[in-house]
């Protein structure tokens, strides 16, 4: 955790993202697009691991929030992110209620149907991976391990700001997305290894 | 869902094609070394890897076009729409305030203290409703006084403290109190004075204008019961009318829309608390 020097984490464009966003504010339409579409992609691989394929149609109504409240924001780049971050969230939990689905069950088990299981080869491995992969993978995450790697790796929050997101405690938030990223470098590790041998996978459960 | 494929630079993300420069043996061989680095690149990319969506752009921009025409910009910010780092949240100056206010209050209550033990030299002699000697009578009154505040935050003993210093006549009869308590102590040592402890002993003299008058002064005073009785009756502190917390106290996520700053310390209401306090937003 807290490498530094991380290309997403942090994000290099969050200086220019306080920009756009405060021009933003005073009504420069062109910023708000810049802002958008530096924001957009993170938010939407989070969405994708809250709601599935509903990522985009969230994500539509979030920004109509966004859009609307910009003038209440106060913050930097990094901070837009959270409180987009926050807004998009509160917009996912909304549908999840609304849809009464099992949070994120319709996900989850769609996903696990598309990973890669015990018997793929290692060619049908490396062909998934890929957003679903990924989608898969983390989707096999407890939901708070699940979010706060979203949120840190997808997304580009630093700890507080996930927990802000979260609700929860930095401390707390740390350890699960630690864990969450543990547990993803051990089940694709173990993937990986198909290659070199016939070995079974236990972990993929 | 992916239906929309990229209009441009990226990629279709059911392909499984290398994702922004990574391949999936690149994320493989890092999980495998561990590299929780890696790996979150790897993610990273992967999960970005959508192409954006004109149509979604366009709806967000006339959302924003819409906004910004019905002045919507202009709403206050709520707490959960500030992000700024939390000491700019706060303000330096506000809390340099708050420190200076901290520090006033201990500075002034030092005051206090020490005007605990000089009190029953200011007052010479005659007694009734004089120097109000002792700071927590003297702090109980000014906040009953000033019609105010529950006398919660720091630094509200200090413009309590702070009036008195100036010699605020209270008029509460405490140092005749305190004489009558003195007497009988001085009763109860045997007339002793000197058994006494010696601040006691040196305003009893005082008060009674010499130490061979201490015993008649007592016996007069002792004699003639409570020229200043309510001590105990004084319910100064059962002021404090106005609530302080109002808006303030609500939970943050759900008040409609305080201000701006997000509402550090307490209350603006009172005056006496002003001045150390409203210095800060």
């Amino acid at each position: 955790m807290g490498q530094a020097g991380q290309p997403r984490r942090g994000h290099a464009a969050d200086g220019e993202l306080g920009v756009a966003v405060a021009r933003a504010q005073e009504g420069d339409e062109a910023a708000f697009a810049v802002a958008y579409r530096l924001v957009q992609p993170g938010l939407l691989g989070y969405l994708r691991g809250l709601v599935g394929d509903e990522a985009e149609d969230v994500a539509s109504d979030a920004w109509l929030e966004i859009a609307r409240d910009l003038g209440r924001f106060r913050g930097d780049g990094a901070g837009f992110r959270g409180w987009t971050a926050t807004i998009a969230r509160n917009r996912a939990l909304d549908y999840l209620r609304r849809q009464k689905v099992r949070p994120r069950a319709s996900v989850l088990e769609q996903d696990l149907l598309e990973l890669p299981g015990a018997h793929n080869t290692y060619d049908q491995a490396l062909d998934s991976i890929s957003t679903e992969y990924a989608l898969g993978l983390i989707a096999q995450l407890p939901r708070d391990q699940a979010e706060a790697v979203l949120l840190r790796v997808v997304v580009g929050l630093d700890g507080p700001a996930t927990a802000r997101v979260l609700g929860k405690r930095p401390g707390a938030v740390r350890t699960a997305a630690y864990r969450g990223l543990k547990r993803l470098a051990k089940q694709l590790g173990a993937e990986g290894v198909t290659e070199e041998g016939p070995r079974t996978l236990g972990e993929s459960g | 869902m992916g239906e929309r494929h990229g209009d441009g630079g990226s990629f279709d993300r059911r392909a499984g094609r290398p994702v922004n420069g990574w391949s999936k043996s690149d994320a493989a061989t890092a999980a495998g070394r561990q590299d929780v680095p890696a790996l979150e690149s790897f993610l990273a990319a992967a999960m970005c890897a959508d192409a954006l969506d004109p149509d979604a752009e366009n709806q967000a921009m006339a959302a924003f076009r819409a906004a910004r025409a019905a002045g919507t910009h202009e709403a206050q910010t709520r707490r959960r729409d500030d992000w700024r780092p939390r000491a700019e949240r706060w303000g330096g100056r506000s809390l340099r305030a708050t420190l200076a206010g901290l520090l006033a209050s201990v500075a002034l209550g030092g005051v206090a203290i020490a005007a605990i033990g000089t009190a029953g030299t200011s007052g010479d002699g005659d007694d009734g409703p004089r120097p109000s000697s002792t700071a927590p009578d003297q702090s109980a009154n000014d906040s009953g006084g000033t019609g105010a505040p529950g006398s919660t935050a720091p630094g509200s003993s200090a413009p309590g403290r702070r009036d008195g210093d100036t010699g605020g006549p209270s008029v509460r009869p405490s140092s005749a109190q305190d004489l009558e308590a003195h007497c009988r102590a001085y009763d109860a040592v045997g007339k002793n004075g000197e058994a006494l402890d010696s601040i006691a002993w040196k305003r009893l003299v005082e008060a009674a204008g010499g130490e061979k008058k201490v015993e008649k002064y007592c016996a007069d005073r002792t004699g003639q019961p409570a020229t200043g009785q309510p001590t105990t009756g004084e319910p100064a502190t059962g002021q404090p009318t106005e609530s302080p917390g109002g808006a303030d106290s609500r939970p943050e996520n759900e008040a409609p829309a305080p201000t701006v700053e997000p509402d550090p310390p307490k209350p603006s209401k009172v005056p006496g608390k002003g001045d150390l306090k409203d210095a800060a937003p």
